[in-house]
């Protein structure tokens, strides 16, 4: 995340009436959290956008009760999980697959370009990444992207989307088993 | 695996278009941040020091309520508050408005009501309460106190300024001028700042304080007691000349039949 005052320390001084902490904390995570949501809205910019104004908006309202008992990062991301499922609530599309639905959708990810092809173009094997990305089960991708964009750990993926440890590791192993298989396909 | 994480994985997506959020939602969001700020800065202030004034406050309203209670309440607790001059001036009672007075010219207003003025101007002599104003309460005061006598003087000397300002925005300047002719004797005019009218009030003092060991001493009747005991002891001319001096000065009274 860089050097600098903790995140949790910025969160605090900004909670104390302190703008500039709020500024250092918004430049570290704008972008990872913005894409995080992006991914999950399936590239739907303006979607992403406004979700991710939701998400700092609620940071900016909870400022005087944040404590710091969890990492910073868990926090945001919990908030926006949050936000997340009222977003696909409100849309009729909250198909947070279960593991057996996520058994089909590996067989269901298309067959990408030859291995060796990917290894030569480093940016077409990403973009076949994130294509793959976007057909992952959403709380597949969303522990991909917890721990890709967020740098959460297993434990602060499970915190962040209010599920067990073992649940956020089972979710994660398929996610990247899927992603593999895409790019080794 | 506790962790499982694939760096090779994690390279490629890394690789992978990199998108940002626009800088016009950036600047909504940290301007809606610095605004908060500013509302905790102040909300914080309020916090730290609004109980502070809030329990400053109390104290002082609480204070000043005793103080005033205790000034009310009568008692041995009231005697340190008070001063000597306080505790004997009695309480002051509010100010009758005079508005027909006001409009009276300066010689009615030092005439007693019991006695009807003759119209006279300010000029042609002096007024005649000056020489007999027979009125017991003011030269009662005189005989028991005369520095009260002369506070009283110059109260009425203060309303009668206040008349004569009145009086100069109604008449014409010719009117006034009689004030400044009559002369003001030193002794009364010194201890007292020589403000606008302040002639006509040590003026009217002074005779006051002039008047008050001789006849203006004497109540009507006090003074047909002397013209007749003047009269037992057989000076009928001093008794007449008494008498006629009594007429002057009080024409309408009813002489007791013995004198007339």
């Amino acid at each position: 995340m860089g050097s600098g005052p903790a995140d949790e320390e910025l969160m605090l001084r900004y909670g104390g009436g302190d703008a500039g902490a709020f500024e250092t904390l918004y430049r570290r995570h704008r972008g990872p959290l913005y894409r995080f949501l992006l991914h999950q809205v399936k590239n739907d910019a303006a979607t992403a956008e406004e979700l991710f104004q939701d998400v700092w908006m609620r940071v900016i309202d909870f400022r005087g009760r944040y404590e710091a008992r969890a990492k910073f990062s868990s926090w945001v991301y919990a908030i926006a999980h949050n936000r997340l499922m009222d977003f696909h609530r409100a849309s009729g599309k909250a198909k947070f697959l279960d593991e057996e639905e996520s058994a089909d959708a590996i067989e269901m990810l298309p067959a990408g370009d030859p291995p060796a092809e990917i290894r030569l173009e480093r940016k077409r094997a990403a973009e076949r990444l994130l294509d793959a990305l976007g057909r992952l089960p959403e709380a597949q991708r969303e522990a991909f992207l917890l721990q890709q964009e967020g740098d959460l750990s297993v434990e602060e993926i499970a915190q962040a989307t209010g599920v067990g440890r073992e649940t956020a590791k089972t979710r994660l192993r398929y996610a990247l088993a899927k992603l593999r298989a895409s790019l080794s396909s | 695996m506790n962790d499982p994480r694939d760096h090779e994985l994690s390279r490629i997506y890394r690789e992978g278009a990199w998108p940002e959020p626009r800088r016009q939602l950036d600047d909504a969001i940290l301007e809606a941040s610095r605004r908060a700020a500013r509302a905790r800065r102040s909300a914080s202030f309020v916090w730290r020091w609004g109980p502070r004034f809030a329990l400053a406050a109390t104290v002082v309203l609480t204070f000043s309520l005793l103080l005033r209670m205790s000034e009310e309440m009568p008692g041995e607790k009231i005697a340190p508050l008070l001063t000597p001059a306080a505790r004997r001036a009695p309480p002051a009672a509010p100010r009758p408005a005079r508005p027909v007075e006001e409009a009276k010219p300066l010689a009615e207003i030092a005439t007693p009501k019991s006695e009807p003025a003759p119209p006279r101007g300010l000029v042609e002599e002096p007024p005649p309460t000056l020489q007999s104003a027979p009125a017991a309460p003011a030269f009662a005061l005189k005989k028991e106190a005369p520095e009260a006598a002369r506070a009283d003087a110059l109260q009425r000397g203060s309303d009668i300024q206040q008349n004569s300002r009145l009086r100069e925005a109604a008449l014409p300047p010719r009117e006034l001028q009689p004030a400044p002719a009559r002369p003001a004797p030193p002794p009364i005019a010194a201890p007292t700042a020589q403000a606008p009218g302040a002639a006509v009030t040590s003026g009217l003092a002074t005779s006051l304080a002039a008047r008050a060991p001789g006849v203006a001493e004497r109540s009507p009747q006090a003074w047909l007691d002397d013209i007749r005991k003047l009269k037992a002891q057989g000076k009928t001319e001093d008794a007449q000349r008494e008498l006629a001096e009594f007429r002057k000065r009080y024409p309408d009274y009813r002489l007791p039949d013995d004198l007339r």
